[in-house]
């Protein structure tokens, strides 16, 4: 089976082929890619800033 | 259309500075607080007394639970707030997590100088599960240029003890990152190794405080040093492969992708923050101390005004305002989405006030464009653009699902989605191991070829998912986190009925196996356990002896032998015809904007079990188009905990397909929750696949369900999710004489959906799929 390597395959697409492939047949850019697309705007979901992760303090 | 800032409103604040402290043992020369323009600290109690936090924990409990704020963050800021001792310390913390914890996720963090951390301070910080920050300019030269004691001797030495102990094993979870305060004087590359050098797993660089007033120090000749400085530390720092996240230089890159900054340093996104003084004044972000005297002011305290009252402040709500609340220069500025007129506080010049550029403009604006010049040349890996039209979903999908009319095959279809996510994101997390500790994936890979089926059912598990969000984010930080990858590979095993041998971690004597249920040793041992894994038994070898689990046939139909210890198993309840997963156990359950629930004795899970059988008979008959997307669906139920005042609370996370968390109720209402949650969940597997609008933090819609202005996904969700209430209770009024309560009701949600859909479609943030799906919704809403 063939990891299709074309960037503009759907997300659906892209889905169904790591869901076939073994896991350990999946090569790491292309789970990368999606883990990256799926949590585009997911790390900061709510909106707000991480302003004072440290403080502001200098 | 009402956007962040609009006068009047209160504003979610979810960040809390809280000074506990107000004095330092060291006496840095460029520190805000004691050696710029405002000279407030001096007529302020030394430390925050334990009435003033009670009534700052109080504050924040009632406004987090107002606002159902998922997470909010508290800060431990001085001074230096190791100075209270451990014995205050201890008084402070507790009383954060004892109010704060039952109505949000909290997260304490510490920002510190490192000088009195001690074995015994940080026992006390993972106890109460606080990050801490460690403030350190780089090497010796570097940091000891200002950060020394009223003696003048530096503080590098007694830093890099604190940062020693910080990455010990037992300690290092608690490790937060690195604060470093720039000085062009100061060799870029020299600092940048000696950061790097202590591993932390975030670094800050930060402009020294500086406005029009007080300008920063150039060296002469030089029209960009802090550009120059910053743009060589990035040159080193991309060429050794990123080693840790600098959050200056992520904020851009995200930025330039249109994303969120995450930061208050750069671009538009709100800052939702307040400052609480020793005394209890509120006060807002504390860098404005460096404009003038009195500039964070708000004449406002903890034992009077509620953190609404705080919100509603004008100078605070202009920071929540993005572009609008920036000059007429940043606003013309070609770079302003990604700088954002810098910090708040650099923007101040007397007679203009902060209606300015930063006072680094042009520091900003040349690093600015050299970086986005480097990232045309640089390979930057290319995430392939996501669906904008719903073109790329099966045909009639987004239609079916927009109105309300998600079937059994579109649920399977997003279930599929989902299930390929999480194996997406356990290849990223095993990548990012060390190779020594990669033993549970390769058990993982295996089972995955010898036994799909168990693997597949171990993985659908909504809180596997949860656990590898987590998990990715935190690698290279935290191996405890990440190794739990073995538990993964072991609860796939035992379903599979395969013979395995494996380490996995326990903490404080607790295995938990995904899916399955816990094993609780007598000893709360932490640390890596071996676990023998075979059909019809298991056999734990830990610090404190063995633990020996044995089973006849099925684990789930029988009740196994222990010795040596204690198994929980994971119970399931009948629902819709089937069994689903009643999720007492798991610990990445507690992910959702309401405490998760302890385990339910066997006569409450009876009542759970007759609460969700109802639950089910109403869906089917109140929502016969929906109803087997649920039944087919629904894997898990999270009991949460009660709300004392008697509101009905129910919660999906977002990382949790198919999973809703539930607070006991009776079962109309319990109905009306899961078809609501279950929205949410259906809508966010959506997302992932296409994006239905554009993220724009400084939009924000009213919506009749709240009271306060929400963000265009969250109004997005519940819209979709008052879509199916909306029809529950138009099948309710239907069995009921004109006029009655369920007819109130189903106007009443009917209207706000109605509204809501409205202020989508002219919010201007939707996409061609999102406005389709909008526009279908609304349809649905007239039957
Ligand atoms: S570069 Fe200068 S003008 Fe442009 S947004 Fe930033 S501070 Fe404003």
């Amino acid at each position: 089976m063939n990891i299709v390597e074309n960037e503009q395959v759907s997300m659906a697409e892209r889905l169904s082929e790591l869901r076939r492939r073994p896991l350990g047949e999946i090569p790491v850019a292309r789970a990368l890619d999606v883990t990256r697309t799926v949590m585009r705007h997911r790390d900061d979901a709510e909106g707000g800033v991480e302003v004072a992760r440290f403080g502001s303090v200098a | 259309m009402p956007t962040s800032g609009s006068p009047g409103t209160a504003w979610p604040i979810s960040q809390y500075v809280l000074k506990v402290h107000s004095r330092c043992d060291l006496a840095c020369d460029h520190c805000y607080v004691y050696e710029h323009a405002d000279q407030s600290w001096r007529g302020r109690p030394m430390v925050m007394d334990a009435r003033t936090v009670a009534a700052v924990a109080d504050r924040i409990a009632e406004h987090a639970a107002t606002h159902r704020l998922r997470r909010v963050s508290v800060v431990l800021h001085g001074g230096e707030p190791l100075l209270l001792g451990p014995e205050r310390m201890r008084q402070v913390l507790a009383a954060l997590r004892r109010r704060i914890d039952p109505v949000s996720h909290l997260d304490l963090l510490m920002q510190s100088n490192g000088v009195r951390l001690s074995e015994p301070y940080c026992d006390l910080l993972a106890e109460y599960d606080v990050q801490v920050g460690i403030s350190l300019d780089g090497d010796r030269a570097a940091n000891d240029r200002h950060r020394r004691f009223a003696n003048g001797a530096g503080s590098h030495r007694q830093v890099l003890r604190a940062i020693e102990l910080l990455q010990t094993p037992t300690y290092r979870r608690l490790f937060a990152g690195i604060l470093c305060t720039v000085d062009v004087r100061n060799d870029p590359i020299a600092v940048y190794e000696a950061l790097r050098a202590v591993r932390p797993p975030r670094l800050d660089l930060l402009l020294p405080h500086a406005t029009w007033a007080n300008p920063p120090i150039r060296p002469a000749g030089r029209a960009t040093p802090y550009a120059d400085w910053l743009l060589a530390v990035h040159e080193r720092w991309t060429a050794d492969g990123r080693p840790m996240p600098i959050r200056l230089f992520d904020a851009l890159r995200s930025t330039a992708a249109g994303g969120h900054s995450g930061s208050e340093w750069v671009g538009l996104d709100p800052a939702d923050l307040v400052v609480v003084e020793t005394d209890g004044t509120w006060e807002q972000v504390d860098s404005l101390k460096t404009a003038y005297d009195g500039a964070a002011t708000t004449g406002l305290s903890v034992f009077t005004h509620t953190v609404d009252e705080v919100s509603r402040l004008p100078e605070i709500a202009v920071r929540q305002t993005g572009l609008a609340g920036l000059s007429a220069q940043c606003r013309a500025c070609p770079v302003v989405t990604q700088c954002g007129g810098g910090l708040f506080a650099h923007r101040y010049r007397e007679g203009t006030g902060f209606d300015n550029p930063s006072a680094y403009c042009a520091d900003l604006k040349e690093l600015i464009v050299s970086l986005s010049a480097r990232r045309d040349v640089e390979p930057v890996p290319v995430t392939a653009p996501v669906d904008q039209d719903g073109t790329d979903l099966p045909d009639g999908l987004l239609d079916r699902i927009a109105a309300g009319r998600t079937d059994a095959d579109a649920v399977r279809f997003l279930a599929e989605s989902q299930l390929a996510i999480t194996r997406a994101m356990l290849v990223e997390v095993a990548d990012g191991m060390p190779v020594t500790e990669r033993a549970g994936w390769e058990v993982l890979v295996r089972l995955d070829r010898e036994a799909p089926g168990a693997v597949e059912e171990t993985l659908r598990h909504p809180y596997v998912r949860v656990w590898a969000v987590d998990a990715r984010r935190q690698l290279g930080t935290d191996s405890a986190l990440t190794a739990q990858l073995c538990c993964v590979a072991a609860a796939a095993a035992v379903r599979a009925g395969a013979t395995v041998e494996i380490d996995v971690p326990m903490r404080a004597g607790v295995l938990h196996l995904p899916s399955l249920g816990t094993l609780t040793v007598p000893e709360p041992v932490t640390g890596a356990a071996v676990l023998t894994v075979e059909p019809g038994r298991w056999r734990l070898r830990h610090k404190a002896g063995t633990t020996l689990v044995s089973f006849d046939g099925e684990l789930y139909a029988t009740a196994p032998q222990v010795t040596g210890g204690h198994w929980r198993a994971n119970r399931r309840l009948a629902f819709a015809g089937r069994t689903i997963l009643f999720e007492d156990l798991d610990p990445h359950r507690d992910c959702h904007d309401w405490k998760a629930a302890e385990r339910p004795d066997a006569s409450a899970l009876a009542r759970w079990g007759e609460v969700l059988s109802g639950a089910w008979s109403s869906i089917e008959a109140e929502l016969p188009h929906q109803a087997a997307a649920v039944r087919i669906g629904l894997r898990a139920v999270v009991p949460l905990v009660d709300d004392p005042t008697g509101t009905l609370r129910s919660s999906t996370a977002r990382q949790a397909f198919a999973s809703v968390g539930v607070a006991l109720a009776d079962a109309p209402a319990t109905a009306v929750m899961i078809a609501h949650e279950f929205q949410h969940s259906v809508l966010g597997a959506l997302l992932d696949l296409c994006d239905l609008f554009t993220p724009s933090p400084a939009v924000r819609l009213t919506v009749g369900w709240r009271a306060d202005p929400r963000p265009v996904e969250g109004v997005l969700q519940g819209t979709y999710a008052h879509l199916t209430i909306t029809e529950m209770w138009r099948q309710r009024a239907s069995r009921e004489a004109p006029g009655g309560p369920a007819h109130q009701r189903h106007e009443q949600f009917r209207a706000w959906t109605a509204d809501a859909a409205d202020a989508l479609l002219s919010s201007g943030a939707l996409t061609p799929a999102g406005d389709r799906f909008v526009r279908r919704l609304a349809a649905a809403l007239t039957p």
